[in-house]
Parts: C-alpha cells; structure tokens; sequence
C-alpha cells in the first residue's frame, strides 16, 4: 500500500516536470515561429522611398513618371514590389499588383525643376 | 530508524528552479525585437516626407512667382490622398514676402476651423480671422531689416526672426490616424 502511494506521487512529480519542461519550450518557441507583422513591410517600403529621395534617387524618375525605373532600384529580399506614380489629377502611371496581402507605402514629391506634385506608391507583396 | 529522504521532491525543485533561470536568462539575451508601437505608426515618416517638401514647394513656387500657392496647392494635394487612407492632415501655414520696403503676411488655415491669428511685428499686433481652407494676409508698413514675427494661433505662441528681403515659411503641422497623433512644425 505504501508503495502504491509513493509510486503514485513519483508519477505525479514526473507529470508536472514534464508540464513545466513543455510549457517552457513552447513559450520559447512561440517567440521564434511568429510572423513579421504587417507595419514592419510598410515601414520597410517608407524606408526606402524616404532614402531613395536623400541620396537624389527618385525625384528625376518620378517627375519623368519612370514607374520601372523606381522599381528597378529596389531590392526586397523575399517579397515582390511595383510602383504606381500618380499626378495631381488622379492619373497613375505603373503597376497595380494583382496579389493578397499588399503592403502599401506612399511618398509624396512637390516637384524638381517645376511645380508638379506627384503621390508615388511603393506596394510589397 | 531509517530517515526518509525527499529525493525526488528536491530534484523537482532545483529543476524548477533552474528552468526559471535558464528562462530569464535566454529570453533576456535571445528575444527577438520586440514590435514597438512606435515602429508600425507609418504617419512618423509622412509627416516628415510633407515637412520636406513644403519648403520644396514654395521655392518652386517663388520661381512660379506664387511661393503661397503652391504650398496650399500641395496642403489640398496631399491631405486628399491622406484622406483616402484615413489620415487627416492639419496645418497652419504662415508666409511673409516683401512689397517693396513693405512685408506682406499672409496666413492659410487648414486646422479644420476658423482661426483668429495674431500676427504682429514690433508691437504692431493684428487678429486676422481666417476660414478653414483659406487665406488672409495683411500688410506691415517698412519693418525693420531683420524683425520679429510675433504670431498667436490656438493657444500656440511664437516668435519667429525673419528677414525682410527674403521670403519666409512658417508652418505648424499635425497628422492624424486613428488615436495617434504627430506634431511637427519648420521655419524655413
């Protein structure tokens, strides 16, 4: 009888090691498996039209509506892109991507040599 | 008499103890960045992207001998596409150009409500009501060649030295999107 208990609470003790071992990895491991949100991307793409802009990248395409040439300049590892420049009309000049889950980020340009304000769209996808 | 000895009790114990610092420990040093609010508030770099070209603007327009139009063109240009992605741009923008020996202050309101503004130079102070989306401008006779622009908005106070020869650029800027809120204000 007194075996029984005792082997009883050896079972119960390794039980809760156990539980206490397993929620301990799957804390740790719930850290790593979680997706890049969302902002991070959008961010990403102000990122690089805002850099783009200071070293004197973009204004010269986007004032010549050259949508590729932007894009050609850009380099996401893992993720697709297009640009879309529009005027001050509504009228855009580029590529609309035909995907889930875009990432849209905007950067908006008074002109160069004139005053021509333009909305350029860097999508992620 | 045989003394029991917990064994088992006090390996479970010291393996708990030691998971909890191992725990501590690792998720201290080895945590992934943590997504700060901050970091998906895209509204920190379009304010940052209209304060840069508003400047741009009114030299382009200044070429255009329309230095003011131009910025309240690009201030409509920019807070309807805003708009369209649930942001709302509110701005005051103030401009003084010189007529002559004169200087010409002129004050476009983009703040949602009608403003009174005092704008004055060396004591000369003058409330000037302006309607949301649009200009007043009032004219300050051969102020000195260096003055100070004393302006009063919404409980927002300042004094701004200028040059009387050159065209000068004040605005006061907010951006909104949804509970978040950026300031942002240049003198140029």
């Amino acid at each position: 009888m007194a075996n029984g208990r005792k082997g009883f609470w050896r079972m119960f003790e390794s039980i809760v090691a156990v539980s206490i071992l397993m929620v301990f990895v799957l804390s740790l491991s719930i850290q790593y498996v979680r997706e890049p949100a969302e902002p991070i991307m959008k961010i990403r793409g102000y990122e690089i039209l805002e850099n783009m802009d200071k070293n004197d990248k973009l204004r010269g395409y986007v004032m010549a509506g050259d949508s590729d040439g932007i894009n050609s300049a850009i380099v996401i590892g893992g993720y697709n892109h297009s640009i879309e420049i529009c005027d001050y009309s509504g009228t855009c000049n580029g590529t609309y991507p035909d995907a889930e889950n875009i990432w849209l980020s905007v950067y908006y340009v008074a002109g160069e040599n004139t005053y021509d304000p333009r909305e350029v769209k860097l999508y992620i996808w | 008499m045989k003394r029991k000895r917990m064994k088992g009790q006090f390996f479970l114990i010291i393996a708990f103890m030691l998971i909890i610092l191992f725990y501590i420990g690792i998720s201290v040093y080895l945590s992934p960045p943590g997504i700060s609010e901050t970091l998906s508030n895209d509204i920190d770099f379009i304010i940052n992207n209209i304060e840069n070209e508003y400047p741009v603007a009114f030299n382009l327009g200044i070429n255009e001998s329309d230095g003011p139009g131009r910025v309240i063109n690009f201030t409509i240009f920019a807070r309807n596409l805003l708009k369209e992605r649930n942001i709302e741009l509110y701005s005051m923008i103030f401009f003084t150009e010189s007529t002559g020996s004169n200087v010409n202050v002129t004050v476009a309101n983009f703040l949602e409500e009608p403003e009174y503004v005092s704008v004055g130079i060396s004591g000369d102070d003058r409330i000037l009501y302006v309607q949301n989306g649009s200009v007043n401008s009032t004219i300050f006779t051969d102020p000195a060649d260096i003055f100070t622009l004393d302006i009063i908005f919404n409980s927002i106070q300042k004094n701004l030295l200028l040059g009387k020869y050159k065209s000068n650029l004040y605005f006061y800027t907010e951006l909104k999107k949804g509970y978040d809120i950026i300031v942002g204000e240049r003198k140029t």
